[in-house]
């Protein structure tokens, strides 16, 4: 009974918590405001690219994808072969299990005429498909505590999911153990089926042969295995027993387990262990089904349509209402793998910038949090922002998503929204004060320290400059001062002044002077200096001076 | 010694037809190659942060040195950021002790041995305009080319020693292998624009016009670039006088590779307005 109602009462809340999180994916946008789309819109193109899609010849594209991407994933087995042997031991394990244990009344009754849980092959299979997963989860441990970059985005989603199933198996393991060796469930199945009762010595036998055989404990009682009642107990056995119950060492980690348990019998038939441990396994397997879109479990939904979303493919690029719902999808779509960060091209930086948004998976989750609408300071929204435009659009993460997310759209349009709301990705990290408030600037930059000093940490150096006779010959050959309409106006200070007023010292002039952030950096001036002065590397030098002292927000 | 692929940044998304088209030539002409997980050179970083973008090119020759390689890339930015990182790592090992701090926690080290070189320096140094000529099946003839240098290729030149920073010549000798003429252009070692079309969009923009003029009153009939990056700043500027195209693309297409494998249809060059100088 009480199985029964939290078996519906989970159900129920799975149902209700899928169509919560349904809601977001026609509702949140990534990507600028224009052109608007109302949810009802979003769901009316949704359904329409829905139906397009299945009454069309793509249909047999997704059939192949379902098999090749969902089922086989032999997408991840191509790119990581580890990976794909943790992700899959868990997916085939608990399939298996689920179609074969859990449902066992639905699904192994009706087609197996033979089917009961104590028979091989099921005994041994439920034991390997336990196993499979298992073994999945120890790899899925050990790999997320030896990459750096792994342990770095490893959230507590991550060990939730990862703790929940390790509750699920091992329990259903010692559950099993449990059950071998108790004599509790020993008695009553011996009523059941034959009759007899624990007490009588008519029972003897059978015990005998049990505890023998089958790994029973009778703590407290003396049952002697004498040939006679060994024989006798082997034909109880065969009239009672036989015909359901296979040796149980077929169940190759429970049996151990029950060894492990043996000497403590009598206590844990005690306390009934084996009941314990059986509402431990379906309330941990009932809260993982009624979290289950509440948790990473939820990918068993997103990534599927995720990837066949994919496989369909979309229509061209653009602010279509498709584009804004698969987006918003494949938010949800994210399992934080971590694929994407372990092979950013520009996550190596982390070791230098400790920008965490550097990392495409945790970029995505800001963004879906953004998307969300929830608040963020200016830091965490600038650091966002840094992120993105740390991020060179290289395309490997799209490319090598196992859940087919398209990332680089997703920084495309987010690079289009922050845009918009005036995080200008054309003016970079340059300071908006160096284009038009030079005054505030000065004042800025003023209070830091020398510029000789902040220069010597970026590798420039006075003797780099000293040498300069203001030839002019660097502004000769500048083609940016040559494509100005009004060279000192534009600019402020012409690459020759640049030298001369650095070995003035005059640090705030140069600091906040726009031809630094002006300098296509082609090396002409550095090329025709006849003192060897090394200008562009020089002004390289002042950008990086410049952007750390005005970067309210710096990543370290 | 086999030479590692490093397409960078900017290939797979926004300019694969580079890549494939490269690729296509290195294995039609015997160049040896591997494609190794490389990470960015770092160049988009340079302005911001100096040892972030040191780092990025450390590694990447910490990647290559593993296999024992030197890295070939298409990209002049990616070569000059990468020769650039090589050579203040030579020569401050202040940071380059510290560099190979941060790599250590991956078990890389940065050890100076594994070189980066560009593509065209691999096409004319290693196989040779001779051995290249004997590749070329369908020459062109009459067909006018402006070659488009490249900034950081060139320069700094005493760092990147790729060519004669005033008076290069690698370029023109590999288009003339095609059978096309190289016209000479006041522009041609000028810079593209293209490292200012994010923070200077309007200024970039003008000094790709000018370039472009200047090819134009030159008598080029096309503009030819081997850089990722000026490449994109060529193929952004709208109904351009002057079509452009990816030096392998040129060179692939007098080997007798086909269309598709250079992706020939992503750029502003119809596959007609050379065929017509090759039939001539």
């Amino acid at each position: 009974m009480f199985f029964t109602y939290t078996f519906y009462a989970a159900c129920l809340v799975c149902v209700l918590g899928m169509i919560y999180k349904l809601r977001p994916w026609f509702s949140y946008r990534i990507g600028p405001p224009e052109p608007g789309y109302s949810a009802w819109q979003r769901i009316w193109h949704a359904l329409r690219a829905v139906v397009r899609t299945v009454f069309s010849f793509r249909i047999f594209r997704l059939a192949f994808s379902l098999v090749y991407d969902v089922i086989l994933q032999a997408h991840i087995l191509r790119k990581d072969p580890l990976r794909w042997g943790m992700h899959f031991f868990i997916f085939a394990g608990f399939m298996a299990l689920l179609l074969m244990h859990a449902l066992e009344d639905q699904v192994s009754r009706e087609l197996f005429s033979g089917y009961h849980s104590t028979v091989n092959p099921f005994m041994f299979l439920r034991n390997l498909f336990g196993l499979l997963v298992l073994v999945g989860l120890g790899i899925a441990i050990y790999r997320r505590r030896a990459s750096r970059t792994l342990r770095r985005i490893t959230t507590r989603a991550d060990r939730i999911a990862i703790a929940l199933l390790l509750v699920i198996m091992t329990s259903g393991f010692l559950l099993e153990g449990a059950k071998i060796i108790s004599p509790s469930v020993f008695g009553s199945m011996l009523r059941d089926y034959s009759g007899y009762s624990m007490a009588s010595e008519d029972s003897d036998p059978i015990k005998t042969y049990w505890q023998a055989h089958y790994g029973v404990a009778f703590p407290g009682e003396d049952l002697p295995e004498t040939p006679e009642m060994m024989e006798q107990g082997r034909f109880m056995h065969v009239n009672y027993c036989a015909y359901c119950h296979d040796r149980p060492e077929w169940a190759f980690v429970s049996y151990p387990a029950s060894r492990v348990m043996y000497p403590a019998a009598g206590l844990l038939d005690r306390f009934r262990m084996d009941v314990i441990l059986w509402y431990l396994h379906f309330l941990a397997c009932f809260i993982g089904l009624a979290l289950l879109p509440f948790t990473k479990f939820f990918h068993v939904i997103t990534t599927p349509l995720s990837l066949l979303v994919k496989s369909a493919g979309l229509p061209a690029r653009g602010e279509t209402a498709e584009r804004l719902n698969r987006r918003a999808m494949e938010l949800d779509a994210c399992t934080s793998c971590g694929t994407c960060s372990l092979h950013c091209s520009v996550a190596p930086m982390f070791a230098r910038i400790e920008n965490r948004y550097i990392l495409p998976s945790e970029r995505l989750s800001a963004l879906k949090n953004l998307a969300a609408g929830k608040t963020m300071t200016p830091g965490q929204l600038q650091q966002i922002v840094e992120g993105g435009q740390i991020c060179t659009k290289c395309y490997r993460c799209t490319r090598l998503c196992p859940a087919g997310i398209d990332l680089q759209d997703i920084w495309l349009a987010a690079e289009a929204q922050f845009a918009q709301q005036g995080y200008n990705p054309a003016a970079r990290w340059i300071p908006d004060s160096f284009a038009r408030d030079l005054p505030s600037a000065h004042q800025k930059l003023s209070s830091d320290a020398d510029l000789l000093g902040g220069l010597a940490a970026v590798s420039v150096h006075q003797e780099d400059f000293s040498g300069c006779l203001k030839c002019k010959t660097c502004t000769n050959a500048c083609p940016v001062v040559d494509a100005a309409d009004d060279p000192l106006g534009d600019l402020d200070l012409l690459p020759h002044q640049m030298m001369h007023a650095l070995s003035l010292g005059m640090r705030d002039e140069v600091l906040s002077s726009r031809m630094i952030w002006a300098c296509a950096t082609c090396y002409l001036c550095q090329e025709h200096c006849p003192q060897g002065v090394r200008i562009t590397d020089i002004f390289y030098g002042l950008k990086n001076l410049a952007y750390r002292q005005t970067n309210k927000y710096p990543p370290n | 010694m086999t030479l590692a692929f490093f397409p960078g940044c900017k290939i797979p998304y926004f300019c694969a037809h580079y890549g494939t088209s490269a690729k296509a030539v290195l294995k039609s002409l015997g160049v040896d190659f591997a494609e190794p997980e490389f990470n960015c050179c770092g160049y988009p970083m340079r302005n911001f942060d100096l040892k972030a973008f040191v780092l990025q090119s450390a590694r990447n020759f910490a990647i290559a040195e593993q296999r024992g390689m030197d890295i070939v890339t298409p990209c002049k930015c990616c070569f000059g950021s990468m020769a650039h990182a090589r050579h203040i790592l030579d020569e401050n090992h202040v940071l380059r002790a510290e560099i190979n701090q941060m790599l250590a926690a991956e078990k890389r080290k940065y050890t100076g041995v594994s070189r980066v070189r560009h593509l065209l320096s691999v096409l004319a140094e290693d196989v040779g305009a001779a051995q290249i000529g004997a590749h070329v099946r369908k020459p062109y003839h009459g067909m006018k080319v402006a070659a488009h240098y490249g900034c950081h290729a060139l320069r700094p030149s005493s760092v990147v020693q790729f060519d004669n920073p005033f008076s290069p010549t690698i370029f023109e000798s590999l288009i003339r292998v095609t059978g096309a003429e190289c016209v000479d252009w006041e522009k041609r070692l000028e810079c593209c624009g293209q490292p200012l079309a994010e923070g200077s969009p309007q200024l970039s923009r003008r000094l790709a016009e000018r370039k472009i003029t200047s090819a134009v009153d030159s008598g080029a009939d096309l503009i030819c670039s081997a850089c990722t990056y000026c490449q994109i700043q060529f193929a952004a500027m709208p109904e351009t006088a002057i079509p452009n195209i990816l030096y392998p693309q040129l060179l692939g297409l007098s080997m007798g590779l086909s269309g598709r494998r250079l992706g020939l249809d992503r750029t502003t060059v119809t596959r007609e307005k050379l065929e017509r100088f090759i039939a001539a």
